[in-house]
Protein backbone atom coordinates (compact mmCIF):
# COMPACT_ATOMS: atom_id res chain seq x y z
CA UNK A 1 0.00 0.00 0.00
CA UNK A 2 2.61 2.77 -1.13
CA UNK A 3 1.30 5.54 -2.01
CA UNK A 4 3.17 8.81 -1.11
CA UNK A 5 4.29 10.30 -4.35
CA UNK A 6 6.03 13.98 -5.49
CA UNK A 7 4.69 16.84 -3.45
CA UNK A 8 2.24 17.45 -5.95
CA UNK A 9 0.30 14.81 -5.94
CA UNK A 10 0.55 14.62 -2.36
CA UNK A 11 -1.20 18.43 -2.24
CA UNK A 12 -3.48 17.23 -4.85
CA UNK A 13 -4.82 15.01 -3.08
CA UNK A 14 -4.82 16.50 0.13
CA UNK A 15 -6.66 19.64 -1.30
CA UNK A 16 -9.77 17.00 -2.42
CA UNK A 17 -9.34 15.78 1.18
CA UNK A 18 -9.88 19.42 2.55
CA UNK A 19 -12.95 20.09 -0.48
CA UNK A 20 -14.25 16.66 0.76
CA UNK A 21 -14.60 17.72 4.33
CA UNK A 22 -16.50 21.09 3.87
CA UNK A 23 -20.14 19.54 3.08
CA UNK A 24 -22.07 18.97 6.85
CA UNK A 25 -19.91 21.41 8.15
CA UNK A 26 -22.04 25.24 8.47
CA UNK A 27 -19.30 27.62 8.67
CA UNK A 28 -17.88 27.63 5.29
CA UNK A 29 -21.85 28.07 3.89
CA UNK A 30 -22.58 30.73 6.32
CA UNK A 31 -19.15 32.73 5.38
CA UNK A 32 -19.57 32.33 1.64
CA UNK A 33 -23.61 33.36 1.52
CA UNK A 34 -23.15 35.65 4.31
CA UNK A 35 -22.06 38.47 1.47
CA UNK A 36 -24.11 38.02 -0.93
CA UNK A 37 -27.22 37.64 1.28
CA UNK A 38 -26.25 41.27 2.40
CA UNK A 39 -25.56 42.70 -0.47
CA UNK A 40 -29.07 41.45 -1.74
CA UNK A 41 -31.04 42.37 1.56
CA UNK A 42 -29.96 45.81 1.57
CA UNK A 43 -30.91 45.96 -2.20
CA UNK A 44 -34.19 44.20 -1.27
CA UNK A 45 -34.99 46.70 1.87
CA UNK A 46 -33.74 49.97 0.47
CA UNK A 47 -34.75 50.04 -2.84
CA UNK A 48 -32.99 52.11 -5.48
CA UNK A 49 -31.44 54.80 -4.06
CA UNK A 50 -32.91 58.80 -5.20
CA UNK A 51 -31.67 60.05 -8.27
CA UNK A 52 -30.75 56.55 -9.68
CA UNK A 53 -31.70 56.69 -13.09
CA UNK A 54 -29.55 53.48 -14.60
CA UNK A 55 -29.16 50.59 -11.88
CA UNK A 56 -26.04 51.04 -11.43
CA UNK A 57 -25.49 53.71 -8.28
CA UNK A 58 -27.78 50.45 -6.46
CA UNK A 59 -25.52 47.96 -7.80
CA UNK A 60 -22.18 49.93 -6.34
CA UNK A 61 -24.04 50.16 -2.76
CA UNK A 62 -24.82 46.37 -2.63
CA UNK A 63 -21.15 45.59 -3.50
CA UNK A 64 -20.24 48.46 -0.59
CA UNK A 65 -22.10 46.77 1.64
CA UNK A 66 -21.53 42.76 0.69
CA UNK A 67 -17.63 42.77 0.86
CA UNK A 68 -17.07 43.50 4.30
CA UNK A 69 -19.83 41.55 5.43
CA UNK A 70 -18.14 38.44 3.41
CA UNK A 71 -14.85 39.23 4.10
CA UNK A 72 -15.51 39.30 8.03
CA UNK A 73 -17.26 36.01 7.88
CA UNK A 74 -14.51 34.63 5.92
CA UNK A 75 -11.77 35.78 8.29
CA UNK A 76 -14.08 34.23 10.85
CA UNK A 77 -13.84 30.92 8.69
CA UNK A 78 -10.43 31.15 8.63
CA UNK A 79 -9.14 31.94 12.59
CA UNK A 80 -10.73 28.10 13.03
CA UNK A 81 -9.41 26.52 10.34
CA UNK A 82 -6.65 25.06 11.81
CA UNK A 83 -6.64 25.28 16.14
CA UNK A 84 -10.34 23.87 15.62
CA UNK A 85 -8.69 20.97 14.08
CA UNK A 86 -5.74 20.74 16.08
CA UNK A 87 -7.96 21.10 19.33
CA UNK A 88 -10.82 18.44 18.11
CA UNK A 89 -8.35 15.88 17.49
CA UNK A 90 -8.78 16.18 13.35
CA UNK A 91 -5.36 17.29 12.64
CA UNK A 92 -3.98 14.46 14.36
CA UNK A 93 -6.06 12.39 12.47
CA UNK A 94 -4.69 13.82 9.64
CA UNK A 95 -1.19 13.56 10.27
CA UNK A 96 -1.18 10.16 10.88
CA UNK A 97 -1.59 9.54 7.01
CA UNK A 98 0.92 10.23 4.46
CA UNK A 99 0.89 13.62 3.95
CA UNK A 100 3.07 16.34 5.48
CA UNK A 101 2.37 19.61 7.55
CA UNK A 102 2.98 22.15 3.73
CA UNK A 103 0.90 20.27 2.49
CA UNK A 104 -2.39 20.43 4.97
CA UNK A 105 -1.34 24.28 5.49
CA UNK A 106 -1.74 24.76 1.60
CA UNK A 107 -4.51 22.79 0.41
CA UNK A 108 -6.40 24.93 3.42
CA UNK A 109 -4.76 28.08 2.41
CA UNK A 110 -6.15 26.83 -1.24
CA UNK A 111 -9.65 25.77 -0.36
CA UNK A 112 -10.08 29.20 1.49
CA UNK A 113 -8.69 31.43 -0.71
CA UNK A 114 -11.29 29.45 -3.38
CA UNK A 115 -13.93 30.10 -0.76
CA UNK A 116 -13.51 34.07 -0.85
CA UNK A 117 -13.36 34.02 -4.53
CA UNK A 118 -16.34 32.22 -4.79
CA UNK A 119 -17.82 34.45 -2.00
CA UNK A 120 -16.79 37.68 -3.60
CA UNK A 121 -18.26 36.41 -7.64
CA UNK A 122 -21.96 35.50 -5.63
CA UNK A 123 -22.16 39.17 -4.27
CA UNK A 124 -21.67 40.25 -7.59
CA UNK A 125 -23.73 38.25 -8.71
CA UNK A 126 -26.73 38.92 -6.23
CA UNK A 127 -26.03 42.66 -6.98
CA UNK A 128 -26.37 42.25 -10.16
CA UNK A 129 -29.54 39.98 -9.96
CA UNK A 130 -31.56 42.30 -7.73
CA UNK A 131 -30.72 45.04 -9.95
CA UNK A 132 -32.31 43.06 -13.09
CA UNK A 133 -35.35 41.89 -10.86
CA UNK A 134 -35.63 45.68 -10.29
CA UNK A 135 -36.10 47.65 -13.67
CA UNK A 136 -32.65 46.49 -14.87
CA UNK A 137 -29.13 48.58 -15.85
CA UNK A 138 -29.86 51.25 -18.29
CA UNK A 139 -27.87 54.72 -19.33
CA UNK A 140 -26.39 57.29 -16.87
CA UNK A 141 -28.20 60.28 -17.48
CA UNK A 142 -27.33 63.46 -15.91
CA UNK A 143 -30.52 65.02 -14.57
CA UNK A 144 -30.43 69.01 -13.50
CA UNK A 145 -33.46 70.40 -12.91
CA UNK A 146 -35.24 72.54 -15.85
CA UNK A 147 -33.15 70.75 -18.16
CA UNK A 148 -33.58 67.83 -20.14
CA UNK A 149 -31.69 64.92 -19.21
CA UNK A 150 -28.18 64.01 -20.70
CA UNK A 151 -27.06 60.76 -21.42
CA UNK A 152 -23.01 60.88 -19.61
CA UNK A 153 -22.45 57.16 -20.54
CA UNK A 154 -24.21 55.19 -22.68
CA UNK A 155 -25.50 51.31 -20.97
CA UNK A 156 -22.15 49.73 -22.56
CA UNK A 157 -19.60 52.14 -21.64
CA UNK A 158 -20.38 52.10 -17.90
CA UNK A 159 -21.66 48.41 -17.93
CA UNK A 160 -17.70 47.91 -18.94
CA UNK A 161 -16.25 50.25 -16.16
CA UNK A 162 -18.88 48.61 -13.89
CA UNK A 163 -17.83 44.87 -14.35
CA UNK A 164 -13.74 45.99 -14.26
CA UNK A 165 -14.68 48.21 -10.85
CA UNK A 166 -16.86 45.19 -9.74
CA UNK A 167 -14.07 42.71 -9.82
CA UNK A 168 -11.21 45.00 -8.86
CA UNK A 169 -12.04 44.17 -5.16
CA UNK A 170 -12.80 40.70 -5.71
CA UNK A 171 -9.16 39.47 -4.20
CA UNK A 172 -9.83 41.39 -0.96
CA UNK A 173 -12.26 38.33 0.35
CA UNK A 174 -9.42 35.35 -0.36
CA UNK A 175 -7.45 38.07 1.49
CA UNK A 176 -9.51 38.20 4.62
CA UNK A 177 -9.77 34.36 4.84
CA UNK A 178 -6.53 33.91 4.70
CA UNK A 179 -5.75 36.73 7.16
CA UNK A 180 -7.79 34.70 8.88
CA UNK A 181 -5.96 31.36 8.49
CA UNK A 182 -2.48 33.33 9.62
CA UNK A 183 -4.30 34.16 12.77
CA UNK A 184 -5.23 30.34 12.98
CA UNK A 185 -1.87 29.28 13.25
CA UNK A 186 -0.76 32.10 15.95
CA UNK A 187 -3.70 31.95 18.31
CA UNK A 188 -4.75 28.36 19.58
CA UNK A 189 -7.77 28.91 21.37
CA UNK A 190 -10.72 29.26 18.52
CA UNK A 191 -12.31 32.11 20.36
CA UNK A 192 -9.92 34.09 20.85
CA UNK A 193 -8.62 33.88 17.25
CA UNK A 194 -12.36 34.69 15.80
CA UNK A 195 -12.08 37.90 18.18
CA UNK A 196 -8.35 38.62 16.90
CA UNK A 197 -9.55 38.38 13.31
CA UNK A 198 -12.83 40.00 13.92
CA UNK A 199 -11.44 43.20 14.86
CA UNK A 200 -8.29 42.92 12.19
CA UNK A 201 -10.93 43.07 9.77
CA UNK A 202 -12.69 45.46 11.15
CA UNK A 203 -9.90 47.89 11.69
CA UNK A 204 -8.88 47.60 8.42
CA UNK A 205 -12.24 48.66 7.24
CA UNK A 206 -12.60 51.51 9.65
CA UNK A 207 -8.85 52.40 8.42
CA UNK A 208 -9.92 53.38 5.32
CA UNK A 209 -13.07 55.90 6.51
CA UNK A 210 -10.61 57.78 8.70
CA UNK A 211 -7.88 57.90 6.39
CA UNK A 212 -7.65 58.53 2.54
CA UNK A 213 -4.37 56.52 2.06
CA UNK A 214 -5.47 53.51 3.86
CA UNK A 215 -5.77 51.75 -0.06
CA UNK A 216 -1.99 51.41 0.43
CA UNK A 217 -1.91 49.06 2.78
CA UNK A 218 -5.81 47.74 3.57
CA UNK A 219 -6.73 45.61 1.17
CA UNK A 220 -10.41 46.04 2.29
CA UNK A 221 -10.26 49.57 1.14
CA UNK A 222 -10.03 48.03 -1.89
CA UNK A 223 -13.38 47.26 -3.07
CA UNK A 224 -14.81 50.61 -1.55
CA UNK A 225 -12.44 52.44 -3.32
CA UNK A 226 -13.65 50.62 -6.68
CA UNK A 227 -17.39 50.52 -6.02
CA UNK A 228 -17.07 54.07 -4.79
CA UNK A 229 -15.84 55.19 -8.26
CA UNK A 230 -18.97 53.15 -9.92
CA UNK A 231 -21.24 54.98 -7.94
CA UNK A 232 -19.86 58.47 -8.67
CA UNK A 233 -19.68 57.55 -12.80
CA UNK A 234 -23.22 56.14 -12.03
CA UNK A 235 -23.87 59.63 -10.82
CA UNK A 236 -22.45 61.20 -14.20
CA UNK A 237 -19.61 62.43 -12.57
CA UNK A 238 -16.84 62.45 -14.77
CA UNK A 239 -13.81 63.49 -12.64
CA UNK A 240 -12.30 60.24 -12.30
CA UNK A 241 -13.19 58.81 -15.46
CA UNK A 242 -9.07 58.76 -16.28
CA UNK A 243 -8.61 57.26 -13.12
CA UNK A 244 -11.21 54.33 -14.02
CA UNK A 245 -9.92 54.06 -17.54
CA UNK A 246 -6.45 53.94 -16.30
CA UNK A 247 -6.93 50.77 -13.72
CA UNK A 248 -5.13 47.68 -14.37
CA UNK A 249 -3.34 44.55 -12.67
CA UNK A 250 -0.57 47.53 -11.45
CA UNK A 251 -3.12 49.38 -9.58
CA UNK A 252 -3.08 49.47 -5.94
CA UNK A 253 -6.68 48.69 -5.54
CA UNK A 254 -5.65 45.39 -7.55
CA UNK A 255 -2.24 45.00 -6.00
CA UNK A 256 -2.87 45.51 -2.23
CA UNK A 257 -5.23 42.68 -1.69
CA UNK A 258 -2.90 40.47 -4.15
CA UNK A 259 0.13 40.93 -1.77
CA UNK A 260 -2.05 41.16 1.08
CA UNK A 261 -3.50 37.22 0.17
CA UNK A 262 0.05 36.47 -0.81
CA UNK A 263 2.26 37.66 2.75
CA UNK A 264 -0.93 36.14 4.87
CA UNK A 265 -0.56 32.85 2.95
CA UNK A 266 3.23 33.24 3.81
CA UNK A 267 2.92 34.00 7.39
CA UNK A 268 0.33 30.89 7.69
CA UNK A 269 2.59 28.60 6.19
CA UNK A 270 5.56 29.68 7.85
CA UNK A 271 4.24 29.56 11.53
CA UNK A 272 2.39 26.34 11.15
CA UNK A 273 5.75 25.17 10.10
CA UNK A 274 7.97 26.52 12.57
CA UNK A 275 5.38 26.25 14.97
CA UNK A 276 5.09 22.21 14.50
CA UNK A 277 1.48 22.47 16.56
CA UNK A 278 1.44 19.70 18.86
CA UNK A 279 -1.39 17.37 18.03
CA UNK B 1 9.44 -14.83 13.97
CA UNK B 2 11.08 -12.45 11.83
CA UNK B 3 13.69 -10.20 12.50
CA UNK B 4 12.85 -7.42 10.50
CA UNK B 5 12.37 -4.38 12.37
CA UNK B 6 9.05 -2.22 11.44
CA UNK B 7 9.53 0.77 14.37
CA UNK B 8 13.06 1.67 15.98
CA UNK B 9 13.33 4.24 18.68
CA UNK B 10 17.49 5.34 18.76
CA UNK B 11 18.04 7.16 22.53
CA UNK B 12 14.99 8.80 21.71
CA UNK B 13 14.68 12.31 23.92
CA UNK B 14 12.11 14.85 24.30
CA UNK B 15 11.76 17.71 27.01
CA UNK B 16 8.82 19.88 27.24
CA UNK B 17 10.92 22.97 28.97
CA UNK B 18 12.74 21.24 31.91
CA UNK B 19 10.66 18.53 31.59
CA UNK B 20 12.32 15.41 30.11
CA UNK B 21 9.21 13.10 28.66
CA UNK B 22 11.22 10.60 27.20
CA UNK B 23 14.69 9.90 28.06
CA UNK B 24 16.97 7.99 25.76
CA UNK B 25 14.23 5.61 25.25
CA UNK B 26 15.93 2.92 22.38
CA UNK B 27 12.88 0.30 21.28
CA UNK B 28 12.69 -1.78 18.73
CA UNK B 29 9.43 -3.38 17.27
CA UNK B 30 10.18 -6.77 14.95
CA UNK B 31 7.73 -7.65 12.64
CA UNK B 32 5.30 -10.51 14.13
CA UNK B 33 5.62 -8.68 17.78
CA UNK B 34 1.90 -8.19 19.79
CA UNK B 35 4.64 -5.29 21.41
CA UNK B 36 2.95 -4.35 24.59
CA UNK B 37 4.46 -0.91 25.92
CA UNK B 38 3.52 -0.23 29.65
CA UNK B 39 3.80 2.35 31.88
CA UNK B 40 2.39 4.32 34.25
CA UNK B 41 0.41 7.32 33.21
CA UNK B 42 2.34 10.08 33.12
CA UNK B 43 5.70 7.94 31.82
CA UNK B 44 6.03 9.06 28.87
CA UNK B 45 4.14 6.19 26.44
CA UNK B 46 1.97 8.56 24.27
CA UNK B 47 5.27 11.44 23.92
CA UNK B 48 7.45 8.15 22.19
CA UNK B 49 4.13 7.00 19.82
CA UNK B 50 3.89 10.60 19.14
CA UNK B 51 7.21 10.94 18.35
CA UNK B 52 7.26 7.74 16.51
CA UNK B 53 4.73 8.95 14.81
CA UNK B 54 5.91 12.98 13.47
CA UNK B 55 3.19 14.69 15.41
CA UNK B 56 6.02 15.35 17.83
CA UNK B 57 9.68 16.21 16.91
CA UNK B 58 12.18 14.78 19.15
CA UNK B 59 14.27 16.95 21.03
CA UNK B 60 17.01 14.01 20.39
CA UNK B 61 17.66 10.52 18.86
CA UNK B 62 16.48 9.23 15.86
CA UNK B 63 13.21 7.52 14.85
CA UNK B 64 13.07 4.51 12.04
CA UNK B 65 10.03 3.15 10.85
CA UNK B 66 10.49 0.45 8.42
CA UNK B 67 14.28 1.02 8.50
CA UNK B 68 13.79 4.56 7.13
CA UNK B 69 15.03 7.56 9.11
CA UNK B 70 14.39 10.54 7.13
CA UNK B 71 11.30 12.62 7.74
CA UNK B 72 9.80 12.04 3.99
CA UNK B 73 10.75 8.63 3.95
CA UNK B 74 8.89 8.59 7.06
CA UNK B 75 5.84 10.04 5.61
CA UNK B 76 5.54 7.58 2.84
CA UNK B 77 5.49 4.86 5.68
CA UNK B 78 2.77 5.58 7.05
CA UNK B 79 0.49 4.56 4.32
CA UNK B 80 1.63 1.04 6.01
CA UNK B 81 0.43 1.89 9.26
CA UNK B 82 -2.14 2.54 11.23
CA UNK B 83 -2.39 4.38 14.43
CA UNK B 84 -4.42 5.41 17.04
CA UNK B 85 -2.58 7.91 19.60
CA UNK B 86 -4.47 9.68 23.14
CA UNK B 87 -7.79 10.52 22.52
CA UNK B 88 -9.92 8.93 19.32
CA UNK B 89 -9.42 11.53 16.60
CA UNK B 90 -11.55 12.31 13.65
CA UNK B 91 -13.82 15.54 12.19
CA UNK B 92 -16.71 15.59 14.11
CA UNK B 93 -19.36 16.97 11.71
CA UNK B 94 -18.75 14.10 9.47
CA UNK B 95 -20.34 10.93 9.82
CA UNK B 96 -18.05 7.46 11.27
CA UNK B 97 -18.14 5.79 7.07
CA UNK B 98 -17.38 9.62 5.97
CA UNK B 99 -14.62 9.90 8.34
CA UNK B 100 -12.74 6.26 7.33
CA UNK B 101 -13.02 7.32 4.04
CA UNK B 102 -11.10 10.59 3.94
CA UNK B 103 -8.56 9.74 6.41
CA UNK B 104 -7.85 6.23 4.62
CA UNK B 105 -7.90 8.20 1.25
CA UNK B 106 -5.23 9.78 1.96
CA UNK B 107 -2.91 6.76 2.77
CA UNK B 108 -4.15 5.48 -0.70
CA UNK B 109 -6.77 3.77 -2.62
CA UNK B 110 -8.88 1.76 -0.77
CA UNK B 111 -10.63 -2.24 -1.59
CA UNK B 112 -14.14 -1.96 -2.63
CA UNK B 113 -15.14 -3.24 0.60
CA UNK B 114 -12.71 -2.22 3.04
CA UNK B 115 -14.85 0.76 4.97
CA UNK B 116 -17.61 -1.69 5.52
CA UNK B 117 -15.17 -4.74 6.30
CA UNK B 118 -13.47 -2.56 8.94
CA UNK B 119 -16.94 -1.25 9.99
CA UNK B 120 -17.92 -4.44 10.78
CA UNK B 121 -15.07 -5.77 12.55
CA UNK B 122 -15.02 -2.90 15.03
CA UNK B 123 -19.14 -3.22 15.50
CA UNK B 124 -20.13 0.13 13.97
CA UNK B 125 -21.74 -0.53 10.85
CA UNK B 126 -25.48 0.28 12.41
CA UNK B 127 -23.74 3.86 13.10
CA UNK B 128 -21.84 4.18 10.22
CA UNK B 129 -23.71 6.90 9.01
CA UNK B 130 -24.91 8.85 11.88
CA UNK B 131 -22.53 11.96 12.54
CA UNK B 132 -19.06 11.21 14.43
CA UNK B 133 -19.77 13.73 16.59
CA UNK B 134 -22.68 12.34 18.44
CA UNK B 135 -21.37 8.77 19.38
CA UNK B 136 -20.90 7.87 22.83
CA UNK B 137 -17.20 7.11 24.16
CA UNK B 138 -16.85 3.76 23.47
CA UNK B 139 -18.16 4.53 19.82
CA UNK B 140 -16.10 6.71 19.04
CA UNK B 141 -12.85 4.72 20.81
CA UNK B 142 -13.78 1.82 18.11
CA UNK B 143 -14.09 4.81 14.96
CA UNK B 144 -10.41 5.38 16.28
CA UNK B 145 -10.00 1.74 16.07
CA UNK B 146 -11.39 1.39 12.76
CA UNK B 147 -9.72 4.08 11.39
CA UNK B 148 -6.41 2.60 12.49
CA UNK B 149 -6.87 -0.98 11.17
CA UNK B 150 -8.68 0.35 7.35
CA UNK B 151 -6.19 -0.38 4.46
CA UNK B 152 -5.31 -3.60 6.05
CA UNK B 153 -2.14 -1.53 7.29
CA UNK B 154 1.05 -3.98 8.11
CA UNK B 155 1.43 -2.35 11.37
CA UNK B 156 -0.71 -0.59 13.83
CA UNK B 157 0.07 1.43 16.70
CA UNK B 158 -2.95 1.64 19.75
CA UNK B 159 -1.91 3.73 22.58
CA UNK B 160 -4.58 2.69 25.26
CA UNK B 161 -7.07 0.99 23.10
CA UNK B 162 -9.28 -0.29 25.85
CA UNK B 163 -10.02 3.14 27.01
CA UNK B 164 -13.94 3.49 26.96
CA UNK B 165 -14.65 0.59 26.08
CA UNK B 166 -16.95 -1.77 28.04
CA UNK B 167 -16.06 -5.35 29.32
CA UNK B 168 -17.29 -6.86 26.20
CA UNK B 169 -15.38 -4.29 23.98
CA UNK B 170 -12.46 -5.02 25.80
CA UNK B 171 -13.00 -8.79 24.81
CA UNK B 172 -13.15 -8.05 21.40
CA UNK B 173 -10.54 -5.54 21.27
CA UNK B 174 -7.91 -8.33 22.32
CA UNK B 175 -8.97 -11.19 20.04
CA UNK B 176 -8.93 -8.56 16.71
CA UNK B 177 -5.24 -7.85 17.74
CA UNK B 178 -4.95 -11.87 18.49
CA UNK B 179 -6.87 -12.63 15.01
CA UNK B 180 -5.38 -9.94 12.97
CA UNK B 181 -1.83 -11.02 14.06
CA UNK B 182 -2.40 -14.53 13.80
CA UNK B 183 -4.01 -14.60 10.47
CA UNK B 184 -2.63 -11.13 8.94
CA UNK B 185 0.26 -11.25 10.31
CA UNK B 186 -0.29 -7.57 11.14
CA UNK B 187 2.37 -6.13 14.18
CA UNK B 188 1.21 -3.98 16.66
CA UNK B 189 1.99 -1.69 18.95
CA UNK B 190 0.00 -1.70 22.25
CA UNK B 191 0.59 1.25 24.79
CA UNK B 192 -1.30 0.47 28.55
CA UNK B 193 -0.95 1.20 31.66
CA UNK B 194 -3.01 -2.27 32.49
CA UNK B 195 -0.07 -5.27 33.13
CA UNK B 196 -3.01 -7.92 32.55
CA UNK B 197 -4.15 -6.17 29.47
CA UNK B 198 -0.58 -6.49 27.81
CA UNK B 199 0.10 -9.85 29.27
CA UNK B 200 -3.17 -11.53 27.68
CA UNK B 201 -2.07 -10.43 23.91
CA UNK B 202 1.54 -9.51 24.14
CA UNK B 203 4.02 -11.21 22.62
CA UNK B 204 7.37 -8.32 23.39
CA UNK B 205 6.68 -6.21 26.61
CA UNK B 206 8.90 -3.00 27.44
CA UNK B 207 8.41 -1.01 30.62
CA UNK B 208 9.00 2.39 31.06
CA UNK B 209 9.38 4.84 33.71
CA UNK B 210 9.74 8.74 33.78
CA UNK B 211 10.47 8.37 29.89
CA UNK B 212 13.62 5.68 30.89
CA UNK B 213 13.45 2.06 29.84
CA UNK B 214 13.48 -0.37 32.76
CA UNK B 215 12.75 -3.58 30.98
CA UNK B 216 12.35 -5.14 27.33
CA UNK B 217 11.58 -8.69 27.29
CA UNK B 218 9.67 -11.80 25.85
CA UNK B 219 6.38 -11.64 27.60
CA UNK B 220 6.91 -14.77 29.26
CA UNK B 221 9.68 -13.41 31.67
CA UNK B 222 7.46 -10.63 32.77
CA UNK B 223 5.26 -13.73 33.63
CA UNK B 224 8.07 -15.33 35.61
CA UNK B 225 8.77 -11.56 37.26
CA UNK B 226 4.71 -11.43 38.45
CA UNK B 227 4.02 -14.91 39.09
CA UNK B 228 7.69 -15.03 41.74
CA UNK B 229 5.66 -13.73 44.48
CA UNK B 230 4.13 -14.47 47.94
CA UNK B 231 2.53 -12.92 50.95
CA UNK B 232 2.34 -14.24 54.48
CA UNK B 233 0.38 -13.16 57.86
CA UNK B 234 1.54 -13.84 60.96
CA UNK B 235 0.84 -13.27 64.43
CA UNK B 236 4.53 -12.46 64.88
CA UNK B 237 5.85 -10.71 61.90
CA UNK B 238 9.01 -9.33 63.01
CA UNK B 239 9.74 -13.11 63.85
CA UNK B 240 8.65 -14.32 60.45
CA UNK B 241 10.20 -11.26 58.93
CA UNK B 242 13.65 -12.72 60.83
CA UNK B 243 12.92 -16.23 59.93
CA UNK B 244 12.92 -14.93 56.29
CA UNK B 245 15.74 -12.87 56.03
CA UNK B 246 17.44 -15.72 57.28
CA UNK B 247 16.49 -18.32 54.36
CA UNK B 248 16.99 -15.88 51.60
CA UNK B 249 13.95 -14.82 50.46
CA UNK B 250 14.14 -12.36 47.78
CA UNK B 251 12.56 -8.92 47.78
CA UNK B 252 11.42 -8.66 51.36
CA UNK B 253 8.94 -6.07 51.85
CA UNK B 254 6.55 -5.03 54.88
CA UNK B 255 3.17 -4.73 53.90
CA UNK B 256 -0.86 -3.80 54.82
CA UNK B 257 -0.24 -6.36 57.91
CA UNK B 258 1.58 -8.43 55.70
CA UNK B 259 5.09 -9.41 54.62
CA UNK B 260 5.92 -9.76 50.70
CA UNK B 261 8.37 -11.95 49.47
CA UNK B 262 10.10 -14.03 46.36
CA UNK B 263 10.99 -17.48 47.01
CA UNK B 264 11.86 -20.61 45.56
CA UNK B 265 8.47 -22.85 45.29
CA UNK B 266 10.02 -26.08 45.78
CA UNK B 267 11.59 -24.55 48.74
CA UNK B 268 8.22 -24.03 50.57
CA UNK B 269 8.06 -26.79 52.39
CA UNK B 270 11.13 -26.00 54.48
CA UNK B 271 10.22 -22.28 54.83
CA UNK B 272 6.70 -23.93 56.67
CA UNK B 273 8.61 -25.66 58.60
CA UNK B 274 11.07 -23.27 59.75
CA UNK B 275 8.59 -20.59 60.49
CA UNK B 276 6.49 -23.85 62.71
CA UNK B 277 9.50 -24.22 64.59
CA UNK B 278 10.32 -20.23 65.17
CA UNK B 279 6.73 -20.24 66.81
CA UNK B 280 5.94 -17.46 64.39
CA UNK B 281 2.06 -17.68 64.66
CA UNK B 282 1.71 -18.13 60.55
CA UNK B 283 -1.81 -17.54 59.83
CA UNK B 284 -1.33 -17.65 55.79
CA UNK B 285 0.86 -18.34 53.66
CA UNK B 286 -0.53 -17.71 49.61
CA UNK B 287 1.11 -17.44 46.31
CA UNK B 288 0.51 -13.40 45.04
CA UNK B 289 0.73 -11.57 41.64
CA UNK B 290 2.79 -8.14 41.65
CA UNK B 291 1.01 -5.35 40.39
CA UNK B 292 2.52 -3.31 37.82
CA UNK B 293 2.95 -0.64 40.52
CA UNK B 294 5.38 -2.70 42.66
CA UNK B 295 7.23 -4.21 39.78
CA UNK B 296 7.68 -0.35 38.45
CA UNK B 297 8.83 0.63 41.89
CA UNK B 298 11.08 -2.95 42.06
CA UNK B 299 12.38 -1.98 38.53
CA UNK B 300 13.17 1.95 39.35
CA UNK B 301 14.69 1.06 42.53
CA UNK B 302 17.14 -1.40 40.50
CA UNK B 303 17.65 1.31 37.52
CA UNK B 304 18.32 4.01 40.04
CA UNK B 305 21.00 0.79 41.73
CA UNK B 306 22.65 1.38 38.00
CA UNK B 307 23.03 4.97 37.72
CA UNK B 308 24.47 5.38 41.13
Amino acid sequence: MSHDGNFARRLGRTLRFELSKLPGHRLPLIAVLAGPLAAAALGLASGRPEGDHSGWVHFARMIQSGFPVGAFFLAVLGAVAVNEEVNGGGMRATLLRPVGRTEIILAKLGVLAGLGLLAGLLVIAAAWLVVVTRGGFADVRLVIEGLEPVITFERAEIAAHGRTLALIGLLSLPAAAVLGLAVSTIVDTEGTAVATAAFAVGFLHLAGDVVESARNFSFLASPRVASGRLEELAQGIKTHLAEVEALGPGAPEVLVPLASLVAFGILAVLVFRLRNLRC
Amino acid sequence: MSEEIVLETRDLVRRFGAVTAVDGLSLRIRRGDVYGFLGLNGSGKTTTLRCALDLLAPSAGEVRLFGVASAAGRRAARARIGAMVEAPAFFSHLSGRRNLALLAGLSGPLARNAIDEVLELVGLEAAADRRAGHYSLGMKQRLAIALALVGQPEFVILDEPTNGLDPNGILEMRRLIQRLNRERGVTFLVSSHLIHEIELVGTRVAIIDRGRLLLEEPMEGLAERLGAGYRLRARDLPGARKVLAALGARDLADGDGELRFGYEETALPDLHAELARAECGLLTLEARRRSLEELFLELAARDAGTLT
